[in-house]
């Protein structure tokens, strides 16, 4: 006989047990979609000719946005590593973003910046830009000086002064591929409905640098970084991928996209108001070309490569967790309009529902149901075969589908070749799912606490750079040419800003 | 059950597990460094035999190389030598294909059902750049796989004849690729009569052919580009500009100084530019007087065409700095900048 208590604990498990099975599922189908998706790409490959996008006078320019706070220890080495890019025409535009150390210093001391003038091409509201700057020695990098306003308003002034079709937003502490933007651009030039690109990110940690640049993958050899090296694989190759074959991705990462510059200005830009800016513009642009009944391919490809520093402490890692999950829920508040309505296609119907569920008050179920079952278990309201079968199905699906994924990475991409790579993955596929998964539930479910307190803030994230910097210009702060603020007429508001009205042809001109 | 044996048995079967997937993810990795090591060997076979030039031996390598993996390797291989072997040995390759038993089973996968085969087909055929494919790749650009129409452009592309230019413009004409793609496929040497034979067909086919003559850069085309320049289409007359830039020689500077005054500012910013890439001294006074444009990209385009026309540009920027119009001197004060520091780096 069972009071109201072990009723409650029995119901509620029953109720676990159907959410597991029904999130199992989903993964499930992602996975096999993600997995044929990946099959697909690797046959097309060989006859893909990324080199011709590369090299093209025809291809698609891009502009590669670079908020900067506070990167002074790794701004020139990123700068370095992406001028290296294997792209026929690219600026790079670098927006300090009121930096209180001396990144700006950095940058003029590496490229000897030149204070210019330069016409913004669209309008987004932003803090005031104090100057922008070329360098004579590098003509593709522009840098943007302006008053803090966080990264969305960062990369919002870098959109206005972008002057390419399509806008690649990089975090300053991350270097991509150098064949990454070439892979990405094929995307937009196969097919034209194309509005956004989203490439995978992954763990740099205990990789190999020489002068900034990346020479040899490999894995860490701290615990945390090579568990999120799984993480990163599960979430892009196991979910993405699955997500935008079904043409519903939500999210593509702050980290590295591609996005087409044109679209984004209608849409507004990036939101200021919310730390998750770059899914929130993503779900954007999906909402406003559903509205205008434009067609809206936004997708994922998981072979440009962005690499990226990951937290190695508890405490940064916990921070960075916390502002994700604040900006999911943002979003998700922001847009819960489009939830279950037609309009919105499958997005509406079916990936915002499951980010609801599973996303966003997955953890707190999570959290709630493993303290309910160890309390049921122990007070025998479960039985003990079924809590060992039932955690032994969930232990063995995870290590599944994490091997899945090291599989998936083997088969496609080989970017760990070693042996010693493979066992620490191998390894860490089995705590990932054993204490890691839990821990970053707890973060993710106290993450509605510190959203409720309307905590806007990013947190302070510690990076140890990407090696020593190449040599670069010598310092000569006296004798650099620095220009008089211009007070140019467009820049000034006197004079039509003609160039707002510029064609957004694919070849406009090349200014 | 006690709890403890529970777990000893959940532990057990778990590393059991564990240890069958990590096997799995050995084997597959050694599999795949196997199938590498293959395929290092099989390239490197293909591109001495291609080297060699022997139709009989090409044809036998395009008959055994049966299988997709030994395809694509074919294909990579005769990719890699492209650029390295005379045209000569390329007939050669052709002439070995066409001998082959494969050419056959090829032009019949491009009617398969499954677009990679339809593509891989194209893409093999395609590569050593004859003639003999065209007509049986033409109509893949209009295939609903985007692999397929890329691969059939890029192959017509470089069969390089006539009839594929033709082939090209028409895919231009009917849409159905990005223009983009056609346009750098067709803007070569080869295809420039084709190209002017077509002209003046519609304003926006008319707007990518100048862009396909620019990239020729092939002096038959600064004429029907100057022509160009004069149309009734914006974006055609800018395509012209931008390509007469490209094309070169002193023939296109007197069209593109007569189109610094054109009445629309994106035609004016691109003939600065224009003349500023192809070091057309003699347009440093209009570029001067271009300083003080009421369009600001036109004040920017012929302040930095002067800094790259050397001494007598910079010159005029030194005289624009006492511009009594303030942002002609401040564009000019800008460049010059950017000049003195590339001096001292240089110096």
């Amino acid at each position: 006989m069972m009071g109201p208590f072990e009723d409650f604990l029995h119901g509620f498990n029953v109720f676990m047990l159907a959410y597991v099975l029904l999130l199992q599922g989903i993964y499930t189908v992602l996975a096999i979609s993600g997995w044929r998706a990946i099959e697909d790409y690797v046959r097309r490959r060989p006859v893909r000719d990324y080199r011709s996008v590369s090299e093209s006078e025809m291809s698609i320019p891009v502009s590669i946005l670079v908020p900067a706070y506070n990167e002074e220890p790794s701004i020139v080495a990123s700068l370095r590593s992406l001028l290296e890019s294997q792209f026929i025409e690219f600026e790079i535009v670098v927006i300090n973003d009121g930096s209180k150390d001396g990144t700006l210093a950095a940058l003029k001391d590496a490229f000897r910046l030149v204070e210019v003038g330069r016409v913004p091409r669209s309008n987004l509201p932003t803090q005031r830009v104090r100057a922008v700057y070329a360098s004579p020695l590098e003509p593709r990098i522009v840098v943007i000086d302006k008053l803090n306003g966080g990264k969305a308003d960062a990369l919002n002034a870098g959109i206005n002064h972008a002057n390419f079709p399509l806008f690649c937003a990089i975090d300053g502490d991350s270097m991509l591929d150098a064949g990454a933007l070439s892979r990405l651009v094929w995307e937009f030039q196969a097919e034209p409905e194309t509005v956004a690109v989203g490439g995978i990110v992954r763990v740099v940690n205990g990789s190999e640098f020489e002068g900034g640049r990346l020479t040899k993958v490999r894995t860490p050899g701290n615990l945390l970084a090579n568990l999120q090296i799984i993480e990163y694989l599960r979430a892009f190759l196991g979910g993405r991928v699955g997500w935008s074959k079904s043409g519903m991705l939500m999210i593509i990462s702050g980290a590295f996209g591609l996005f087409r510059r044109d679209v984004c200005v209608e849409v507004g830009g990036y939101d200021p108001t919310t730390v998750g800016e770059d899914a929130e513009l993503v779900l954007r642009l999906h909402r406003h070309q559903r509205e205008q009944r434009k067609p809206c391919r936004i997708t994922f490809f998981p072979d440009p490569i962005c690499w990226t520093e990951c937290p190695e402490d508890l405490g940064t890692l916990v921070r960075q967790r916390d502002r994700w999950q604040r900006g999911l829920i943002e979003m998700m508040v922001r847009h819960r309009d489009m939830l279950f309505r037609r309009r919105f296609g499958r997005i509406g119907s079916l990936a915002m529902p499951y980010f609801l569920v599973f996303e966003l008050l997955g953890p707190t179920i999570e959290c709630l149901g493993y303290t309910l079952f160890v309390i049921a278990v122990a007070l025998g309201v479960i039985p003990l075969q079924f809590a060992l079968a039932f955690l032994a199905i969930a232990l063995t699906y995870g290590l599944v589908l994490s091997f899945l994924v090291i599989l998936m990475e083997e088969r496609a991409f080989r970017r760990y070749p070693g042996w010693a790579d493979l066992m620490r993955l191998a390894i860490c596929a089995v705590i990932e799912n054993i204490g890691y998964r839990q821990l970053l539930a707890l973060v993710r479910m106290r993450a509605w606490y510190t959203y409720a307190r309307g905590n806007q803030h990013w947190g302070e994230m510690t990076r140890k750079g990407f090696g020593p910097l190449l040599p670069g210009g010598t310092v000569d702060a006296a004798g650099h040419p620095v220009l008089d603020p211009t007070a140019d007429p467009v820049l000034a508001g006197e004079a039509p800003v003609e160039a707002l009205g510029a064609p957004e042809i694919l070849d406009a001109p090349r200014i | 059950m006690d709890v403890v044996e529970g777990l000893s048995v959940l532990v057990g079967s778990s590393l059991v597990l564990w240890l069958a997937l990590l096997g799995l993810a050995v084997l597959r990795k050694l599999r795949r460094d196997r199938r590498e090591s293959r395929s290092v060997a099989r390239r490197a076979h293909y591109a001495a035999v291609l080297a060699g030039g022997d139709a009989g031996v090409i044809a036998d390598v395009f008959s055994a190389a049966g299988d997709t993996e030994a395809r694509t390797d074919l294909a990579v291989s005769i990719d890699l030598l492209h650029d390295v072997l005379p045209a000569a040995k390329f007939e050669a390759i052709g002439r070995g294909m066409e001998a082959s038993s494969a050419t056959r089973k090829l032009i019949a996968d491009l009617g398969a059902r499954r677009a990679i085969t339809r593509a891989r087909a194209a893409f093999l055929l395609s590569r050593p750049g004859t003639a003999g494919g065209v007509e049986e790749i033409a109509p893949l650009l209009a295939d609903p796989d985007p692999d397929v129409r890329l691969v059939a452009c890029s192959g017509l592309g470089r069969a390089a004849t006539p009839r594929a230019a033709e082939a090209l413009i028409d895919g231009l004409a009917a849409g159905i690729l990005p223009p983009e793609r056609i346009i750098e496929r067709l803007g070569a040497p080869w295809a420039v009569e084709t190209i002017v034979s077509r002209l003046n067909e519609s304003p926006a086919l008319d707007a990518s052919l100048a862009r396909a003559l620019g990239l020729s850069r092939d002096p038959r085309a600064a004429v029907p580009l100057t022509a160009l320049l004069e149309s009734d289409s914006i974006e055609v007359e800018i395509s012209a500009a931008r390509s007469l830039g490209r094309v070169g020689g002193q023939t296109c500077v007197p069209a593109l100084l007569a189109a610094l005054s054109s009445e629309v500012w994106a035609v004016r910013a691109q003939a600065a530019k224009s003349l500023g890439g192809l070091g057309a001294v003699v347009a440093v006074d209009a570029l001067e007087r271009c300083l003080s444009d009421q369009a600001w990209w036109v004040r920017a385009n012929a302040a930095r065409a002067l800094r790259e026309l050397g001494e007598p540009g910079i010159e005029a920027l030194q005289r624009a700095v006492e511009h009594e119009d303030r942002y002609a001197a401040d564009r000019a004060r800008e460049q010059l900048a950017l000049h003195a520091v590339i001096a001292e780096v240089a110096a």
